[in-house]
């Protein structure tokens, strides 16, 4: 299970919790005050009060620990570059997501260490821009891959000695055989080059590459079983 | 000299039949003007603060200085002559659910895409006769959660649909009489055309049969439709291709119907 701080009392930040399966996910709220926290309290989450600019405070609640993923929401700039640029110091490989007031922050917070920016202003007018240009495509996705239904996107990553290595893009047919989309496969990281399963160059599958697919919860499950023991 | 200004939007806005409304000028304001410009889709602004009617004038946008709200501007801006869409994008729903019941009021059929900052008021906007309301937040906390959990599939599928990437998302419509209207998936052949089908919207219930369903507003959407699935008149297939690739069938399916037209 991952730990997630989640900093900063907003909209976002209790959406972003209640989205994510508490399954999956254990949280801590931390509030600049004790109004904050009992508010989330009552929501059912763990929430503390910490000074986020003291080191030693966020070490406590255990950044550079046990903590894996920073939501760094608050309403101001300044308190999330400042927060994102202590949290990195403390630990290089905390995944730190960064909301954005004003766009020139950005950059920013990119510099400080964030890994991914959220502007919401951005976002819902890129939403409205669908809704309007194409919405029959924003609807499906709204209603299955983003939404609550069963149709999931998802990603696996080959493993080493895996029965995938060296197999063509083309000839995995993962639509006939495993009831999935393949959109395409991520070479490495997540900034490795994206190579479209459709009208691309052919690519041979390689150990660390990662396939990035759509489908049912039940096949993306079925496959990934397959996935992990083809090399055994 | 506004006055001037004034009258030379409305001018142009009457010279225009598909454009689209936008009003208020804030961050959410602008980032959809932006878009809208490099689409090439036209489109006015209507805000009652200065200093977002200066602005979108700085930046060459047709702007109306004057609120929203009024039945008179939105009927000289031409709800119900040209535009196509209504867009509420203020920061304070009260302005937003007004706005709203303005354009409902004046135009029945003319779709309305409003912003919600509380989520207590989506319901409100919807019986205002919103067509569809947005919630910032919401949307961005869901793009944090996706993120955090398949941040590569996340990224690789959201370059697909702000098209940054050369493969986008389209949809091809299922004319009656044209040549794939009674054809199966297998009979299409989606890849020799270059084409992945991602699956077929259909109110058709005849497609009821058929497996991997998912309720979609009055229709259904068949992901990854079998070999023998059938397509039929009304249809939507959902393809991920190259631009050109699904522009090129698209014109094919067109020219294949009109042709049936005209031996009919």
């Amino acid at each position: 299970m991952k730990r997630i701080a989640v900093f900063g009392y907003s909209t976002l930040s209790l959406e972003a919790m209640s989205r994510l399966n508490q399954q999956q996910y254990s949280f801590v709220f931390i509030g600049k005050n004790d109004a904050e926290a009992a508010l989330i309290a009552e929501q059912g989450f763990d929430a503390k009060v910490i000074d986020f600019r003291n080191d030693d405070e966020l070490r406590a609640i255990g950044v550079g620990a046990d903590i894996d993923i920073l939501f760094c929401f608050f309403p101001r700039d300044f308190d999330n570059v400042f927060l994102t640029i202590s949290a990195r110091a403390i630990d290089k490989n905390i995944t730190i997501v960064a909301s954005v007031d004003d766009p020139e922050s950005a950059e920013k917070l990119l510099a400080a260490g964030a890994d991914k920016i959220i502007d919401p202003y951005e976002i819902c007018g890129r939403k409205t821009h669908e809704i309007l240009t194409r919405p029959e495509i924003t609807n499906i996705l709204d209603d299955t891959v983003f939404g609550r239904h069963d149709l999931n996107m998802a990603q696996f990553e080959v493993p080493e000695g895996s029965c995938l290595e060296t197999t063509k893009i083309s000839d995995l047919k993962l639509n006939e055989k495993h009831n999935l989309i393949l959109i395409g496969v991520v070479e490495g990281a997540l900034n490795g080059q994206l190579h479209f399963a459709i009208g691309e160059k052919e690519h041979r599958l390689k150990a660390g590459d990662i396939l990035v697919v759509i489908g049912p919860a039940r096949s993306i499950k079925s496959f990934k079983r397959e996935v992990e023991q083809c090399g055994d | 000299m506004d006055e001037l200004r004034e009258h030379s939007a409305y001018a142009e806005l009457n010279r225009l039949d598909d454009f689209i409304i936008i009003c208020g000028f804030g961050r959410v304001g602008q980032h959809i003007a932006a878009q809208l410009e490099k689409d090439q889709l036209h489109f006015a602004i209507i805000d009652s603060r200065e200093a977002g009617v200066l602005k979108a004038r700085r930046l060459g946008y047709v702007v109306i200085h004057a609120d929203a709200s009024k039945n008179s501007v939105m009927q000289e801006a031409g709800i119900n002559n040209g535009a196509r869409a209504v867009i509420c994008t203020a920061g304070d729903d009260v302005v937003n659910v007004y706005i709203t019941l303005t354009s409902r009021h004046l135009n029945p059929d003319i779709k309305i895409i409003s912003r919600a900052n509380n989520q207590g008021n989506v319901k409100k906007l919807y019986q205002a006769g919103a067509s569809n309301v947005i919630q910032p937040f919401e949307i961005a906390a869901m793009v944090a959660a996706e993120y955090i959990g398949q941040p590569v599939a996340f990224e690789a599928i959201l370059g697909i649909i702000h098209e940054q990437s050369h493969i986008i998302m389209g949809t091809l419509y299922v004319y009656s009489g044209s040549f794939i209207d009674g054809m199966t998936i297998a009979g299409i052949g989606f890849e020799q055309r270059k084409l992945m089908l991602i699956g077929v919207i259909s109110a058709n219930a005849m497609q009821g049969k058929y497996k991997n369903s998912y309720p979609l507003q009055n229709q259904h959407f068949y992901f990854n439709p079998e070999p023998h699935f059938v397509v039929g008149d009304g249809d939507l297939l959902v393809v991920m291709g190259r631009e050109y690739a699904i522009d090129y069938f698209r014109d094919q399916i067109e020219e294949n119907r009109l042709k049936g037209v005209g031996r009919r």
